[in-house]
């Protein structure tokens, strides 16, 4: 009898232990436990109002909750567990999650002195970026926005002017938008971005700048994440990197992996490539309001002067795509045969328009001069590869037709200030994928508008586009936005490459990294099958 | 040291003692006996004639993509490969010799200058100007050497010129610490002494006695620095803050290489074993000449 009551007192046990650990229940946690590291090579402050940084934000979209999240480009639910649209698109009704608690055991709430997440932090986050004009909330969102209003601690009601297409596209509408907590922002100030504290599925531990960031599974979340801990170190030796993947030091590289090593990882079985799924374009900027680049023969001339499909073929391999344009191929907007029509080889062209526009050798040493003396041109870029070899390229195109480009490779702190104040030269850049990525770049107080890029026609497409829920319509005008973009700034393009990151096998129910890096939702949950590290 | 110090003593003054061709002669003998100098002296030699003669010599334009013909391996019409942009290595070696050899000439030429200035100001007056520039040399001796270069590059920004001057500022400190010792010990002597008794000018007791009695350990330091500010220009180089795209520098070969290591080791290889080479070649002129003229060491 004693037996008997004693194993039938196991049994409960280990039913309620089945019970209360739904993940390992359902099957989504076949080992638990375990560290995930992250390669990156670079990292900034996670804070969502200044880190617009695609490898930043998979910290922040784990320790923060959103909203929503994007899972195979569509929102999921996460803070919010459902939500309504009014049929004019213009009111959006979020029904926040009951139970969601903010972090503790950390300076702003002690252990077990966490409250709970509310409609009220929803706004206040919301807020937050709104009222700062130098936050990185997106363009569509803070035009068409009118209010956000808690009805009660679990409704937030978002009224827009007009519809928003965009809301849920990667980089627009709402996907930068974490919610924070109150105390934490009173509490650090302008450092929160070095101690953040949200209601995500992985706690913040500890930030050493430009070295780690590691973060621990938030047992209080509403799914266990199968994970213990999740390491984000920053490994600006891209070479060292990949040798480090290979060894199993890291097990996801979560950054541009080099177009030399995607062919070889993708022979390795031990490995996969994922395709971050946005082709990004490298193109040239230019301080467009100052002469001689005001004039659009210049930039013409530029555009043409250089091979950009072979350069970036060189440069990216097997991850380089013809074409030009802010969307790649099979991305809304892009426009085929773009870069043959606006940006082909042509160097009879370009010296030809130098020569009508009176830039030319009059004391025969070979060289361009413009306003008395030899043309030379600032190219600034940053200092990692492969941006020194594209300036190399522009060198060398540049002589050909006897133009000098002085090569000016800085850090990209120091390029992002020239850039704002519209230092006179022309920029590498690369980046901004897609429908939301020709908005942020283009568009109204666009990226580079301190540059000069500042066209009505441009704008307007833009904004009608963002708020069309006609996709076929939608497509049109973005395409017409791109092809102006193209016609009057003739941004010398090189092509797309896609991005690919690299994971080792044995990370298992892993999605993506796309902006968003979900590593525990209601669909997926990442753990490590250590049997097979 | 009574006796050192007047082997160094130049001609014309305390002739019976100085034995200034003897102590040239010699030293010139002890160099050529040493085999290792030698080797130095070709290798140096090959270099040097390589960088100068560079656009006769280099069988491709150092600074010619070709972007048909990129990231190629050792073959006949390029020796070690072509790089990411289709640049013929080999080429872009040769030039790179040149790079390196200026700015290893150049930096160690005007540090010299300097330190030894500064040095012999400031051992020989001593007082206030001593005071004044050994308090900058501490100063200065205070960071280490490299960071101070990278934060002085920082600063004004990478270029091959910005880097040198960085090196230049980094370097005179060497040569002013040691010149001024010298010059210390020096000034106490007699014949400096009787120098001035007999009414010489400072400047000239300077320029007559004291330099040409610190110029031989001057040179040993100076072969030395040479070598150092190559290694340390290709570091920089290596890093982003010398030599700016396109130039050819053995540095930025290097890092542009990093990315290639696996398919392209060549591309590695050759120019880390033409810093090497270079390094140990002017490291073995530089043991020669300390051995010849270092009075404590010669035989």
């Amino acid at each position: 009898m004693k037996i008997r009551s004693i194993l039938a007192l196991a049994t409960l046990v280990f039913v309620l232990a089945l019970s209360i650990t739904p993940a390992a229940a359902d099957g989504h946690c076949p080992q638990e436990g375990g560290t995930f590291t992250i390669g990156v090579d670079t990292f900034l402050p996670m804070d969502p109002n200044t880190a617009a940084h695609d490898w930043t934000f998979y910290a922040i979209t784990n320790i923060n909750s959103m909203l929503f999240r994007i899972e195979s480009g569509q929102p999921v639910g996460d803070l919010a567990e459902s939500w309504d649209i009014t049929d004019d698109g213009t009111v959006y009704t979020w029904h926040i999650r009951p139970g969601m608690m903010w972090h503790d055991g950390n300076d702003v709430f002690p252990e077990g002195e966490s409250r709970e997440v509310t409609a009220h932090d929803v706004v206040y986050s919301i807020y937050r970026q709104y009222d700062d004009e130098s936050s990185i909330m997106a363009a569509d969102l803070r035009n068409l926005f009118v209010s956000a209003e808690a009805t009660d601690d679990h409704t937030v009601v978002l009224t827009l002017s007009g519809p928003d297409a965009i809301m849920y596209d990667k980089a627009r509408g709402l996907t930068f938008t974490a919610i924070v907590a109150p105390e934490a922002i009173e509490m650090y100030g302008d450092d929160y971005g070095l101690n953040p504290l949200g209601s995500g599925p992985f706690e913040f531990v500890s930030y050493s700048p430009d070295e780690e960031v590691v973060l621990r599974a938030n047992e209080d979340y509403y799914i266990d994440p199968c994970l213990d801990e999740v390491i984000f170190r920053v490994m600006p030796d891209v070479p060292a990197a990949m040798i480090a993947l290979e060894a199993g030091d890291i097990d996801w590289w979560g950054s541009v992996t080099p177009g030399d090593d995607v062919g070889r990882f993708q022979d390795n079985e031990d490995m996969t490539v994922l395709n971050f799924g946005c082709p990004v374009a490298t193109r040239l900027y230019m301080s467009v309001d100052k002469p001689p680049f005001d004039d659009v023969r210049f930039r013409k001339a530029l555009s043409h002067m250089k091979d950009g499909n072979a350069i970036n073929a060189a440069l990216r391999g097997p991850t380089h795509v013809k074409g030009a344009g802010t969307a790649g191929p099979g991305v809304a907007g892009y426009v085929e045969g773009l870069y043959d029509e606006y940006h082909s080889y042509d160097p009879e062209l370009a010296m030809s328009l130098m020569d009508e526009m009176g830039i030319v050798d009059t004391d025969g040493d070979g060289l361009r001069e413009w306003d008395g003396s030899n043309l030379e041109i600032p190219m600034f870029a940053w200092n990692s590869d492969p941006a020194p070899d594209y300036v190399a390229a522009m060198v060398d195109a540049a002589a050909q037709v006897g133009l000098t480009i002085r090569p000016e490779i800085a850090d990209p702190g120091t390029n992002n200030a020239r850039r704002l104040d519209g230092e006179w030269g022309i920029y590498l850049g690369q980046g901004w994928c897609g429908e939301g990525g020709t908005n942020a770049l283009w568009g109204r107080n666009g990226w580079i508008s301190s540059l000069g890029y500042e066209d009505e026609e441009i704008f307007d497409l833009l904004d009608k586009s963002a708020q069309n829920l006609n996709e076929e319509e939608r497509e049109a005008q973005l395409q017409a936005a791109t092809t102006r973009v193209a016609a009057l700034y003739f941004e010398p393009a090189f092509g797309f490459f896609n991005i690919f990151t690299v994971k080792n096998n044995y990370v298992k129910d892993f999605f993506g990294g796309e902006w968003t890096l979900n590593l525990a939702t209601d669909d997926h949950n990442v753990w490590i099958n250590e049997d097979e590290r | 040291m009574a006796q050192q110090i007047a082997d160094l003593a130049p001609e014309g003054e305390f002739s019976e003692l100085a034995r200034p061709k003897s102590f040239w002669y010699k030293a010139f003998q002890q160099i050529i006996r040493n085999n290792r100098a030698i080797l130095g002296f070709s290798v140096l030699l090959v270099l040097v004639l390589a960088a100068v003669f560079a656009d006769q010599i280099t069988p491709y334009d150092p600074y010619k993509v070709n972007y048909s013909n990129y990231k190629q391996p050792p073959s006949a019409e390029h020796f070690i490969g072509t790089d990411e942009l289709g640049r013929d290595s080999f080429s872009r070696l040769i030039y790179g010799a040149r790079i390196s050899l200026m700015v290893g000439i150049v930096v160690s030429s005007i540090s010299v200058t300097i330190g030894v200035a500064l040095g012999a100001i400031a051992g020989y007056f001593g007082g206030i100007a001593d005071m004044i520039i050994m308090r900058i040399v501490d100063l200065m001796q205070a960071f280490p050497f490299l960071v101070l270069a990278i934060a002085l590059v920082a600063v004004f920004g990478p270029s091959l010129r910005n880097m040198m001057l960085a090196l230049i500022v980094v370097y005179w400190i060497w040569f002013a610490r040691v010149v001024r010792g010298m010059v210390l010990t020096l000034r106490e002597t007699e014949f400096i002494v009787g120098a001035k008794a007999a009414g010489a000018s400072d400047i000239g007791i300077i320029f007559r006695h004291i330099l040409p009695n610190v110029f031989p350990v001057v040179v040993v330091q100076g072969s030395f620095s040479v070598a150092e500010a190559i290694l340390i220009a290709a570091a920089l180089s290596y890093l982003g803050l010398g030599a700016q795209p396109p130039t050819a520098e053995w540095g930025s070969m290097l890092s542009n290489a990093k990315e290639l290591m696996r398919i392209l080791p060549v591309m590695s290889i050759a120019p880390g074993v033409a810093i090497m080479v270079t390094v140990l070649a002017i490291n073995f002129i530089g043991d020669a000449l300390r051995d010849a003229l270092d009075p404590t060491l010669r035989q």
